[in-house]
């Protein structure tokens, strides 16, 4: 948001607008087109009739990067690959938001062992905002990453100061019905510890 | 027509020289010394008796070297490259091999005979490092440009980062 990020006194009425920005974001969040391996056959899946992510408004999938909000990196990502999905996610505007899907992008997966050539885990150069293990990870398992993800952007600050993930909404009355499938007072899990590669990402 | 009648046809037509039988464990396939390799090749092209009108595959290995319960030496280090050829009218597949010594992995290019040899011939090169000579354009084709080494060989080391991204494993796997 601007000059405004995060520097706005922690009052009721900075807090209600976050919300509202938060919904919104949360609430339209579209993919990116971008399948590299099998996996990408899921999250077409995904996308398709049966379990259609549109009904969590993250079934807009859109072939640019410039549009997108969420990139979804579907399947094994080797050397050559990682340099173009670093690309990718650099031309993204913000806010955005990285899935991890499939064993293969969480750690490696089936070639973690013998992959001269397979980055072991995408996020040794984007920062991944959700983890959905799998090989390749049933199509529940993928809304349940974007579910997971709606709640942790739900919790975010976006105007006003004061410490992330764990949004205080108390007070505030939203009815279940204005802000769709999120409840308001959702809190985020507390984070594991942080591993020791934490350097290596930025 | 198997490998052994194609080496009696080979020898009728003269082309005999430097082919031998190799007997595998599976099937048996034609071996062929590498200064004979392109002429052999052509031949079985060419020949009405053969007609191998299609080079199904090109690939090659890295043999380490083998020795006996005894210790004496059976096979010495080397690498070995298989062309897999099909004739679509008569309907029979032969295998080709040519052993190399690991100090110079160089053979003839076929490219210019199917041209399917091509990107072949580059993604052995690639992966196993054997250089075939008169190849129109023999760089990499699979791995990114710029990559040091050929993984396919036994002595590869895994590279720790490319192009600066980080291609190091963690954590150890977990014993159970
Ligand atoms: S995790 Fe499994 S299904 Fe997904 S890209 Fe890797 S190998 Fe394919």
């Amino acid at each position: 948001m601007g000059l405004f990020e995060r520097s706005l006194p922690d009052v009721q009425l900075f807090k209600i607008a976050d919300l509202a920005v938060n919904w919104g974001r949360a609430s339209s969040l579209w993919p990116m087109t971008f399948g590299i391996a099998c996996c990408a056959i899921e999250m077409m899946a995904v996308g398709a009739a049966t379990f259609d992510m549109d009904r969590f408004g993250a079934g807009a999938f859109r072939a640019t990067p410039r549009q997108a909000d969420l990139m979804i990196v579907a399947g094994t990502v080797n050397a050559k690959m990682a340099l173009i999905v670093k690309r990718l996610w650099d031309q993204m505007p913000e806010p955005k938001y990285v899935m991890a899907m499939g064993a293969c992008t969480v750690g490696g997966g089936p070639y973690w062992k013998h992959g001269y050539n397979v980055v072991k885990g995408i996020d040794k150069f984007v920062p991944v905002d959700v983890h959905v293990p799998g090989c390749p990870p049933r199509p529940e398992a993928i809304i349940e990453g974007v579910r997971f993800l709606q709640r942790k952007i739900m919790a975010k600050r976006v105007l006003a100061k004061g410490a992330e993930g764990t949004p205080d909404f108390t007070g505030i009355s939203v009815s279940p019905g204005t802000v769709g499938i999120l409840e308001p007072t959702v809190r985020m899990p507390a984070p594991p510890a942080a591993p020791a590669a934490e350097g290596a990402r930025a | 027509m198997t490998a052994a009648e194609a080496l009696e046809q080979l020898r009728k037509d003269g082309q005999g020289d430097g082919v031998e039988l190799f007997a595998g464990p599976k099937d048996a396939a034609l071996l062929v010394r590498r200064e004979r390799v392109k002429a052999v090749l052509r031949h079985l092209r060419d020949a009405r008796a053969f007609g191998c009108d299609l080079l199904v595959m090109v690939t090659g290995t890295h043999l380490t070297e083998k020795k006996d319960a005894k210790g004496v030496l059976v096979r010495a280090a080397g690498f070995e490259v298989i062309w897999h050829l099909r004739s679509v009218t008569q309907h029979h597949l032969l295998a080709v091999k040519c052993r190399l010594p690991i100090d110079d992995p160089r053979v003839d290019s076929v490219a210019d005979l199917w041209p399917a040899a091509d990107w072949h011939e580059r993604e052995t090169w690639d992966l196993v490092g054997i250089t075939f000579t008169g190849h129109p354009n023999l760089r990499r084709i699979l791995l990114p440009e710029g990559w040091e080494g050929h993984p396919l060989r036994k002595d590869y080391v895994y590279p720790k980062e490319f192009g600066g991204i980080n291609l190091e494993v963690d954590a150890p796997w977990p014993t159970p």
